[in-house]
This record gives structure tokens, sequence and C-alpha cells, in this order.
């Protein structure tokens, strides 16, 4: 098959359509007009509101290019073969990450309504934070996440390129170049992710701490990258494009990602509460206190419950994992889900009296997420949808498993 | 695009078994290892490695005898070398099950030529590791009250299942266990095999009765290959799950540096760290003295180095995270501990691990280094120094440093401390130069099917081109 | 039984082997076999599983999963009744200010039980399943059933085949490519 489709021009075979291109530009720009008149116009009526709204926006959108920065770096390194027929869509989800570093503007202009370390009244009386103001000040704030997207920015341009270039060439050197740049990569988004997850979420409550937080927030975005991955993939077949390239058996992988990640993301969730629960040390438990009181006990509820116990009784099974009409209702459950998380993540200290939902919530995460979504469509008529001079393609257009 | 010469490049499709070897060929060189006659150097091997068990048992029962006093543990250090010890062989485990059950999930075909001998390697340092709880008890007879849900028969008492430490008894004897079963159920369709070559009566008798009269039927091999991936399913998660719970024993407490959330995680990448190293130590040896070159190639350790370089370096990530939010939390108990372990009495200790653990593995960025047999043998002794002392590390220097100044010491091992240690390898050793004779070192069934399946690829692309691994004899 | 051949009238024969060279001529033979000649006594014997076997001679996909997991949900609740019984109910014990019985500390080891409880039913269902152990088989009876353990693809027809027909049966392997066909006898 593949044969065949190489020597008719296969560039212009995997591709979308122009017609129905411009109609899912036409969606996504909708959208994207909507949520964000609906955004500004409660930055004007209520900055406070919507700039936590918008924190929790920005973390669930920023969060799956980063999970994509992640898993494509990883697969570059092992010289995975089953993604490379979608591994085109998932760098497009990638190359979305400069304009995130757009999306950061507001945060960085709504630092002092976010972030109490940024209160000269706060410092004063609070001798911890005195003592972290070396790293917990504006400035060092904003440089830091400057520094974050340059270098995310900066990996997923080469990435990208040497991806992109590989489709007129065909030549191994590109797959080189990017493992090249994955195996320092990888080790550097761990780093500034990490930090990143410290600065824009931990510190919303300067006085807690927890070394795992990091990665907690990592297994959750590669959580959301891979639906939202299952989510286009699907999208695309919906359409009837790549419905040869991309079967159920690269599906089933899909399933079993997101199955292993949720349960990876319980892992490091049930570490972090069951230590700091066992150590019952006042300056940590405070945290988890606040998350376990009044409506914030059946937030948390639905956090383990739909996170993580309903997803795994429901992917454990092979055929569960075979059926595509589960997969994309569950693949958007897990989307759901990381904002259920993100909004556990930010708001509680916002909300001491209860979970209380507004429409910016949906607003900015809407707005975020069609901002990126835009930038992503436009990849997606730029190059072939799958990439061609890969010539690990073949290997992972027939694979089966057991 | 894609041509012939690209895809039958070594960097697209590793050749994982070289040197044009049959199907039987390879059954011939693994089965042949343990046909043969026993050579004299078998013999002189059990017999070192043997002695050094015995003394290995003679330092228990003095220890029985006369209490663990005989260590060097006492207060403000009353944990030291035995659970440095325990956890050490703990994390060589890991390997062996990370082989066969992670990368049999993520389809990493080059696992076949590894898993067995690394999944022996597992049993055998668990068990290692499984002397040092059961005997720090002073008296392992009674291990059973306190350990296992037995009532104590005076109060009827039950053991305390709030204590981390009876959740280290049920994750490692529940990895102990569930290794076993995979270890061997990876080896009945091998010793199958053993059997249907067996020249005398008495092998095929105890073949036969081992592979439990295994004939490899399509119906076999329906329920093998489910209850294989079930196993490997199960093993994941388990194999994460052990040295997290082994990290509770720590993370649990409130003592500042064992009290971090990081804890579990950092753990097991340490463990998965040094349990490769170790493969990479034994199978460089393993492979010279059977030569065993086209089975394990180079690509095979290419690709351990790269694991060790990818763990090493979370490793290091683990560290600089505690160090950071040591001084983040601002807690003065906190930082007084980190900078106490980098700068205070143990920093030798502590920069021993750093460089064994975060710079040592660095070099494998170099291919020629990742591809020097001599090398890769030099740095993963060096990588498993290196986790003995960060155990070490963690242990002692939080504990040396009590929250009173009045009770702070500084831990020095006796002389059982250091025999009790070296008598553990000695035991390692003596279980694999006992595996090495009797049982398939490589898991010829697993290598076989890969070889054929990889085969079928061929044949699809290159035409008929490609029979030759069935036609070659 | 169809012992139609005068010498073997009196044999008790089990059925017959064809021994094939590569894997894919054993599925093909295989699936020929069975469907297209309708045989249904069916096995395959190979050093390694074969893909597409399973489909060509009809052999259903296993069941183990649904036990195992059954028997680890039963491990998990075991472990979780164990614990609550132990500390909770039949000689509580305020240790460390913790909750008698809370869940927090209960799940490691709820986790290592349904781990283990798993793991056993994988393995001991999987040789249930199988008939094993069982040490005699009249397979074994082939003389060269040793190649089936290294490097040879092995098809067998059972006599109790109702389609079982010593000289049809023998004609339709070797017209198949089998490179020997033996009748065994049981």
């Amino acid at each position: 098959m593949v044969k065949q489709l190489r020597q008719e021009s296969i560039a212009e075979l995997w591709k979308i359509d122009g017609e129905l291109w411009t109609r899912g530009r036409n969606a996504i720009a909708f959208v994207a007009l909507i949520s964000w008149v609906a955004a500004l116009t409660g930055w004007v009526l209520d900055p406070q509101r919507f700039l936590q709204s918008y924190l929790v926006g920005f973390l669930v959108a920023l969060a799956v290019p980063l999970g994509a920065l992640f898993f494509l770096m990883v697969g570059f390194l092992t010289g995975s073969a089953w993604s490379v027929p979608m591994r085109r869509v998932a760098e497009n989800i990638l190359y979305t990450i400069p304009a995130g570093a757009l999306l950061f503007l507001p945060i960085a202009l709504g630092v002092h309504e976010l972030y109490e370390w940024s209160h000269a009244e706060a410092l004063a009386n609070d001798l911890l934070l005195r003592g972290k103001s070396g790293y917990l000040n504006p400035q060092w704030f904003v440089i830091r996440a400057a520094i974050y997207f340059a270098v995310w920015s900066l990996w997923a341009n080469r990435l990208y390129t040497a991806s992109t270039r590989q489709d007129r060439t065909g030549s191994l050197e590109q797959m080189h170049q990017a493992s090249r740049w994955s195996a320092p990569g990888l080790p550097l988004t761990f780093v500034t992710v990490s930090l990143a997850s410290f600065d824009w979420i931990m510190s919303l409550d300067p006085h807690w701490y927890s070394t795992i937080f990091g990665l907690y927030f990592f297994s959750g975005a590669a959580l959301t990258f891979i639906a939202v991955w299952t989510l286009a993939c699907l999208w695309l077949r919906d359409h009837g494009v790549l419905r040869e390239a991309i079967t159920v058996e690269h599906y089933h992988d899909f399933g079993k990602w997101m199955f292993a990640l949720t349960v990876f993301w319980a892992y490091l969730g049930f570490s972090q509460y069951m230590l700091i629960w066992y150590g019952n040390l006042p300056e940590e438990t405070t945290w988890f206190h606040q998350r376990l009181e009044g409506s914030w006990k059946w937030w948390s509820a639905l956090l383990l419950v739909g996170h993580f116990i309903v997803p795994f009784l429901v992917l454990i099974s092979r055929p569960a994992k075979r059926k595509l009409r589960l997969l994309r209702t569950m693949a958007l459950w897990f989307v759901a889900m990381e904002f259920v998380d993100i909004y556990w993540l930010v708001m509680p200290g916002f909300q001491k009296q209860g979970v209380a939902l507004h429409w910016l919530d949906a607003a900015a995460v809407l707005a975020c997420g069609s901002a990126l979504a835009l930038v992503f469509w436009a990849r997606m008529k730029r190059h072939p949808l799958i990439p061609i001079g890969d010539p690990r393609l073949e290997q992972g257009l027939e694979f089966h498993n057991i | 695009m894609a041509d012939l010469a690209i895809r039958n490049d070594p960097q697209v499709r590793p050749q994982l078994v070289q040197g044009g070897l049959s199907l039987h060929d390879v059954t011939e060189k693994v089965s042949s290892i343990t046909e043969a006659r026993t050579p004299r150097q078998w013999y002189i091997a059990l017999a070192i490695t043997g002695l050094g068990t015995a003394m290995l048992l003679g330092c228990l029962g003095w220890l029985v005898w006369n209490g663990i006093g005989i260590w060097g543990n006492n207060q403000p250090v009353g944990w030291a070398w035995d659970i440095t010890n325990f956890v050490f062989w703990i994390g060589i485990g890991h390997a062996g099950t990370l082989i066969s059950a992670i990368l049999f999930l993520l389809r990493q075909k080059w696992r076949t030529s590894i898993n067995r001998f690394a999944e022996a390697m597992t049993l055998f340092a668990v068990l290692c590791a499984g002397i040092y709880p059961l005997f720090h008890t002073g008296r392992p007879w009674r291990a059973a009250y306190w350990l296992l849900p037995v009532p104590n028969t005076a109060l009827s008492v039950w053991p305390n299942f709030r204590s981390p430490l009876i959740w280290d008894v049920f994750a490692v004897s529940t990895y102990l266990t569930v290794s076993l079963l995979f270890w061997y159920v990876g080896l009945v369709p091998d010793l199958a095999t053993l059997r249907d070559r067996a020249k005398s009566i008495f092998r095929a008798r105890v073949f036969g009765i081992l592979c439990l009269g295994w004939r490899g039927s399509a119906r076999h091999w329906n329920h093998y290959e489910k209850a294989y991936m079930i196993l490997a399913g199960l093993s994941t998660p388990l194999v994460l799950s052990v040295h997290s719970v082994v990290s509770f024993d720590f993370a649990t407490s409130i003592l500042p540096g064992w009290h971090t959330t990081i804890f579990p995680p950092y753990f097991v990448a340490g463990a998965i760290f040094s349990g490769f190293a170790m493969v990479v130590t034994l199978m460089v040896v393993a492979r010279w003295i059977w030569g065993l070159e086209n089975l394990v190639t180079m690509k095979h350790f290419e690709n351990m180095n790269k694991v060790m370089l990818a763990t090493g370096t979370i490793v290091g990530y683990a560290y600089a995270t505690e160090f950071f939010i040591a001084w983040y939390s601002g807690n003065p108990y906190e930082r007084f501990t980190f900078m106490n372990r980098a700068f205070g009495p143990y920093a030798w200790a502590y920069w021993t691990m750093v460089s064994c653990n975060v710079l040592s593995p660095q070099l494998f960025w170099f291919k020629k280094i990742r591809t020097s047999i001599p090398a890769m043998f030099v740095i993963s002794i060096v990588i498993n120094i290196g986790m003995w002392f960060e155990r070490f590390v963690i242990i002692v220097t939080s504990l040396h440093r009590d929250y009173l100044p009045s009770s702070w010491g500084y831990f020095r091992p006796t002389i059982f401390d250091i025999l009790t240690f070296a008598g553990t390898f000695f035991l390692f050793l003596f279980l694999f130069v006992l595996f090495t004779r009797f049982l398939p070192m490589i898991a010829v069934a697993e290598v076989k099917g890969m070889m054929a399946h990889e085969h079928m690829h061929d044949e699809v692309h290159a035409g008929a081109g490609a029979a030759r691994v069935q036609e070659a004899h | 039984m169809h012992t139609n051949t005068p010498e073997l009238r009196d044999k008790n024969i089990w059925g017959m082997v064809a021994e094939f060279e590569r894997p894919r001529d054993l599925v093909e033979a295989g699936r020929r076999v069975h469907h297209e000649h309708g045989y249904k006594k069916l096995d395959a014997l190979s050093p390694f599983p074969i893909h597409g076997i399973d489909a060509a001679i009809g052999v259903p996909r296993s069941m183990l999963g649904y036990v195992v997991f059954a028997m680890g949900i039963l491990g998990c609740a075991g472990a979780a009744l164990m614990i609550w019984f132990m500390n909770g109910a039949d000689y509580p014990l305020v240790i460390g200010g913790k909750p008698l019985f809370a869940f927090e500390p209960s799940i490691p080891v709820m986790f290592e039980v349904t781990v283990l409880f798993a793991a056993l039913t994988a393995f001991a269902g999987m040789f249930a399943l199988n008939g094993l152990p069982r040490l005699y088989h009249p397979a074994f009876n082939y003389s060269r059933f040793g190649a089936a353990t290294d490097d040879r693809y092995l098809l067998v027809v059972e006599a109790a085949d109702p389609k079982f027909d010593i000289d049809e049966t023998r004609r339709l392997l070797e017209s198949l490519g089998a490179r020997h066909v033996e009748v065994i006898e049981g």
C-alpha cells in the first residue's frame, strides 16, 4: 500500500482537503472569538476572578503541547515505530508552544493579583516569605517564564524542522538530528516543566512545598496530550482522512497509554498525599486540609473517582481499548479531568468557602484552548499529515498488537 | 524514498542476533552450555563462592548467637549498613522485572537476549536483600509474629498494618513470588527444549517434570501469551510499588532528608539504574566466558547504557530537586540536613555518590564509551558503588545529626558489617554459578520468536530473498 | 475411527502429524485444513508462539484475563478486610495517633495482595487451562518430536476428527507442503 501511495504524489494524498480545512478553521475561530470576547469582558468586569480562571485555562491548554514535547522526544530516542503514522499530528500540537508564550502575558501582568508572595505587606510580616523572595519575586518570575518558553520553543522548533525536512529528504540524517536534540532536551524539559509548575501553581500557596509536584503536573500533562492526540486523529478519521494509515491497532496503543498514564498519575498523586497524610506536619497538611474541607472534598472525590477509578476500570479490558467510540469518550473525559485537576490545584486558595465555579472558567479554558488550536490547525495544512520521509513509517503502518 | 538500503540500516532496524545464526543455532548455542561436560573452572568458581557463602552463614550465626550488637548500629544511627544493603540489593533486583515486563509491554525486542539473565539476577538479589530485614530482628525464627498476619500467641496482637515495615514485607515477598512465577513461565518452553535434547533418561525425566509436559501446542501458546502479558502487566506496577514501598520506610517518617514526597519515583529510578548497571557488569563477564557475542550484541549493551544514562540523570534531577526544595521550604531543619550532607562529616560519602551516580554515567553521552566493553564494565561497577553510597548517605546522614546536638554521633561499621555484606555478594554469585550451569541463560523460545517475527517482516518487504534463517541448515 | 489400512486396523491410532519448515507454511496449511476442508480437531506444535495460527485452526481467544481480574478484585477486598479486622476490630491499638482503620496506609498492602492473587491466578490458571502438568501425551510419540521445540512446526490432526481418514488426510497434508507426515499411535 505504501509503495503504491509513494508513486502517486503522497504529499497530496495525506493532507486535509481544502474545504474541510476551512470548515475546521471557521469552527475553531468561532469558538475563539466568542470565548476571547467573553474572557476579555471578564477581565474588565472582575480582573481578580478572570486571572484565576485564566491561570487554570492557560495551564490546561499548555499541558497539551508540553506533554507532546515529552512524548515526541522519548519517541525519537527510543526509535518508536508504532507512533510514526500519527507523529505529524503530535508535532503540530507540539509546535503551538511558542504561541503559549503569548498566552502567558495576562499572567505576567497579573502576578500581583494571583501570587501572595508579590505583596510587600505579606513579605513584611512573614519571615519565610522573605527568605524565599530571592526566588519568588515578580521580575525573576517573569524572566524564568521567558526562559522556559525559550527552551521549549527552541526544542519544538528543532524537532519540528528536522521532521518536516525529512519529508523531502527521506534520509536518516534528520532522524539522528531529532534524537540528538531529544537527548539533552528530555532532562531539560523535566527541569523546566518542574520549575514552571513550582512557579505557576505551587507558589500560589507560597508556604507549601512538595518535591514530587513537578512530576505530578507532568504526568497529568502527558495524559492530556495523549487524549488530545487521540481526539485529533479520531476527528481526521471521521472526516475520511488517514483512515488507512491510523488503524485500530494504533488506537489500541493510545488506549494503553491513557491507561498507563492514568495509573501513573494516580501513583504520583497517592505518593504525595499519603506521605503528607502520614507525616502529618502542619506546614504540609494545610494544603490538603484546604482541599478536603467543605465542598472541596467532593471536588477531591471527583478527582479520585473521575481521574483514576472510572478510567482504570473502563480501560483495563482489551476490547474497550479497541472500541473507537469508547476511546473518544474516554479521551474527552480525560481532558475534562485535567481541568478538574488543575482547578483543584489552583483554586482552593482563592475559594476558601468552597467550590465556586464561574462562567469565566469555561471562557478562559476555551479561549486558551482555541488559541492554541488555531495555531495547530494552521500547521495541519502546511505539511503532509504523515511523516512520509521516515524510514520507520512502513513498520509503523503495519504493526499488530498481540 | 525509504529504499532497502535505508531499511536495512542498523539504525532503523538493529540486527539483534548476529552472525547469521539460524533458529537451530540459537537452540544449540544456549542449550549446549548446560549439556557440555562440567568445566573445571566451574568447580573452582563454585568452591570460591561456596566458601564465601559459608562465611555469610557464619556471620549470621554469630549474629543470632550474640545479637545485633556485633554490627555497628547504635544511637543515633540505629539503621545503618543493614538497611543500606537491603535497599541496595532490592534495587539491583529491579532490572530483571523491568526488562521482562516493561520492555515487553513497550515492544522492545532487544530484551529477549537478556531477560532470562536479568530475571535470575532479580531473584538472587531479592534473596540477598531479604536476609537483612529478617536478621536485623535478631530472632529471625520469631519474625513471623511481627511480619506476617499471625497473631502473637500470648496476647493475640496482630501486626501493625499502619507500619511501612509491614508494607515492605508484603511488597518484597509479593515481588519475589511474582518474579519467580514470571521467570518460571518464561523457562517452561526452554525446559521442554532441554527435555527433548536430553541424551540421558535422567535429564529427560528431570526436565520433563520441570517443564510440566509442555509441548508447544497452539492452545498452550494461546493461554501462555495471555498469561505472559498479564504477568507483565502486573509486574510493571509491582516493580514501581516495591521500591516505592521501600522509600516509604523513610518518607513516612518526619525526619528531614527522609520525609520528602519525591522519594517513591526517585527510589524507583535509582533502582532501575543500579539494576541495569549490575546486568551490564555480569553480562559482560558471561558473554566473554561463554562466547555469546552473537546473541548479546553491542546493540544490547548500548541500549542498556542509554537506560543508565537516562536513569542516572533522573536520579540527578531528584538530588537537585531535594536540594532546591530544602532551600525553598525555608525549614531550617531541612536546610541544615542538606548542607550537612554536602559539607558535613559525611561529605566524602555524598560527593562519592554524586560523582559515581550523576557524573560517571554522563560519559555515556559519547558513543565511543557507550560501545566500549571495558569502559562500560568499569562505569557499571562505579555506578553500583555510587548507588550503595546513595542509600548510605540518605540513611546515615539523616540519622547521625539528631535534633539535640548532645545526641550527635558518627557511624563506623564493624568487621561483621563488612563481612556480612561481602558474604551476600558471594551468595549472589554462588546462586549465579549454579544457574548458569543448569538452566538456559538466554530465553531461547523468545529469541527465536523475535527472529521469526523480524524475518516475516523481511519476507513481506524484500520478497522471497530473505528465507535465509530457516533455510540455512 | 477410520482405520482403513489393514496393517493399522488393530492399532490404536491417535492422529497424524505433518511437519513444516516455516511458520507461514504451517499457518497456511492449518487454514486450509480447517477452513477449506472442515477439520475440527486440530492442533499445531511450535517452538514459539506463531501469530495467526489461532485463527487458522480455530483456537478461541484465551479467557484467562477475566479470571485473573476477578481474583485480583478478591485479593484487594480481602486485604482491606484483613487489615480492618486485625487492626480495626479484633485488636484495636492506637499507634501514632492514626485512625484504627484508614485507606491511606492500607493501600500499599491492598495493592500487593491484589497483585499476588492475580499473578498466582495467571500462573496456575494458564497451566490449568492448558491441562498441564501432563507428563505423557500421545504427541510425544512422534518420532521427531524434538524438532517442535527447536525449529520445526507441526500440524496435528487427531483421529477423533470425524473427517479423519488415514490415506486422505495424509494426501491432503502432503499436498500442502508438509516435509514429513506420520501416523501417531496413542
